[in-house]
């Protein structure tokens, strides 16, 4: 990917006052430009030149690309103005849908796995790339069910990845958390996705519901031993840039820096 | 994609929709059900923390009737405008009158946080026209709702204004002569204004203009008030 490279992390406004005024920087960052279409003029001050220093990727999250319905051109629209604002060559979504006929859900919702979806998506993906004049990179979401499917998600994706000819966005977190709640290998899952197609990696944090079994997709914890160690078998055989992702429960820049720092050193050691 | 669409009309059915789930403590489709209401919580109540606080225990069962009837915008930020107009339309308002003042007030500020403006000062002169800023709001509340008073029926005139030098949203009551000023000012030049409000009032225009003068000079350099060009 042009300009990103080594390690990176996901800008919130909850540490973007700190994050101009810390030396430890990192190698590039990530967005959500749903978050950033309308700035509140207190952020914009730091927003506009951080996005002009830093290489940039917009990680959207309302794209809804699995949705039978077709994309929204209103959106798609508004979408490709921000990223030309900015010149953000870089836009990846997740492979989920979020609504259905226009009713919003807001969340990101598991697709049935199927080969007739893999041919919709591949549908809906070129027509995303011809209206933002983008490649679109997609990610590996989470899910805890599944609504109908055929095939395993792995195959899924990468027959998605294969047909669009689309790259990934591995989100390795997503990998660990979706391989103990529907139990399969992580090692695995990720030895199966070809190293080429492999654009740059997420790693977050997840919380246990043990009750139920189940590990949630929170980005709201701190990463944890298991997922740093698979980013870290991950990146023996996938080498691609890498970058924190943290939605909520935000800490303060230094706590986050800290993890950051760990990034580093496991990068640095791949 | 016949079976994925029936799949996946089902499973939003099942987690937007109040259907009794199986086990519900161990049902997944539980999980995406509370973590969709948890989204749309956690908008609503940013953006409407008084509303929220005056509806209670009324709240979830709002917003799950709100979902149920379906947010159509694709931002979320969008959504609570139209959370807001669900409410103004609901009959709760019949019982609690004052939640449109408070969904006005709460999304006012919002959009006034979030707006870019052109950052333009005029210096006052008794000359030509002028007119509330697009970062400011006014309305003639019900309730004086802002300071915390959801019982006093009346006319509340409130001015909403966006301070770029604080980069906050503040309000001002302000009185009938300030609000029907900025009124009569949507329609004609400064002139014509100060006549009207000297009729309307009985009071000779040149004891008016002096009070006037200072309001509006506070106004400009508030960048409450712009001159037309």
């Amino acid at each position: 990917m042009r300009g990103i490279n080594g390690c990176g992390i996901g800008l919130r406004r909850d540490f973007i006052e700190e994050f101009t005024q810390t030396q430890e920087r990192p190698d590039w960052i990530e967005i959500t430009p749903e978050n950033w279409f309308y700035t509140p003029h207190r952020y914009n001050e730091y927003f506009e030149p951080i996005i002009r220093e830093y290489s940039v990727v917009a990680h959207g999250v309302s794209l809804s690309i699995g949705s039978p319905e077709p994309v929204d051109k209103s959106f798609l629209k508004k979408m490709k103005a921000f990223l030309d604002r900015y010149k953000i060559e870089h836009y990846s979504e997740h492979v989920s849908f979020s609504t259905l006929y226009g009713k919003q859900t807001y969340e990101l919702l598991p697709l049935p796995m199927t080969q007739s979806m893999v041919r919709h998506l591949c549908a809906k993906i070129n027509q995303v790339q011809d209206a933002l004049e983008r490649p679109l990179i997609l990610e590996n979401a989470s899910y805890y069910i599944s609504p109908y499917s055929e095939m395993r998600e792995v195959d899924f994706l990468c027959e998605v990845l294969e047909q669009s000819n689309t790259r990934l966005l591995l989100d390795v977190n997503n990998v660990y958390v979706n391989s103990i709640n529907h139990r399969f290998d992580a090692d695995a899952y990720i030895a199966h996705i070809p190293a080429k197609r492999v654009a740059y990696m997420h790693i977050a944090g997840h919380c246990e519901y043990p009750e139920e079994e189940l590990l949630l997709d929170t980005h709201g914890e701190e990463i944890c031993g298991k997922v740093w160690d698979l980013l870290e078998r991950t990146l023996k055989t996938h080498s691609a840039p890498v970058m924190i992702e943290r939605d909520n429960n935000i800490p303060k820049l230094d706590v986050l820096m800290q993890e950051f720092r760990t990034l580093k050193r496991i990068v640095g050691g791949a | 994609m016949k079976i994925e669409t029936t799949a996946m009309e089902r499973f939003i059915e099942i987690i937007a929709g109040d259907e009794t789930l199986i086990n519900p403590l161990h049902n997944r489709y539980q999980v995406y059900r509370d973590m969709v209401y948890h989204r749309f919580y956690e908008t609503i109540t940013n953006i409407y923390p008084i509303l929220s606080c005056r509806l209670g225990e009324q709240l979830p069962i709002l917003i799950r009737e709100f979902q149920s009837h379906g947010a159509t915008s694709i931002l979320m930020s969008d959504m609570a405008c139209e959370f807001g107009e669900f409410i103004k339309q609901h009959p709760i308002g019949k019982t609690l009158p004052y939640l449109e003042d408070t969904v006005w007030l709460e999304w006012s500020e919002m959009v006034l946080l979030l707006e870019k403006f052109e950052e333009n000062k005029s210096v006052f002169k008794w000359e030509g026209r002028y007119k509330l800023s697009s970062s400011a709001r006014l309305r003639q509340l019900s309730y004086p709702i802002y300071r915390g008073d959801f019982e006093s029926i009346g006319e509340y005139p409130l001015l909403l204004f966006y301070d770029f030098d604080e980069e906050k949203v503040y309000f001002k009551e302000i009185s009938s002569l300030g609000y029907d000023l900025l009124i009569f000012l949507e329609n004609h030049n400064i002139q014509e204004t100060l006549k009207q409000i000297s009729k309307h009032y009985g009071v000779n225009e040149k004891n008016l203009k002096e009070p006037l003068e200072e309001l509006l000079n506070q106004w400009c350099e508030k960048k409450i008030l712009i001159k037309e060009v």
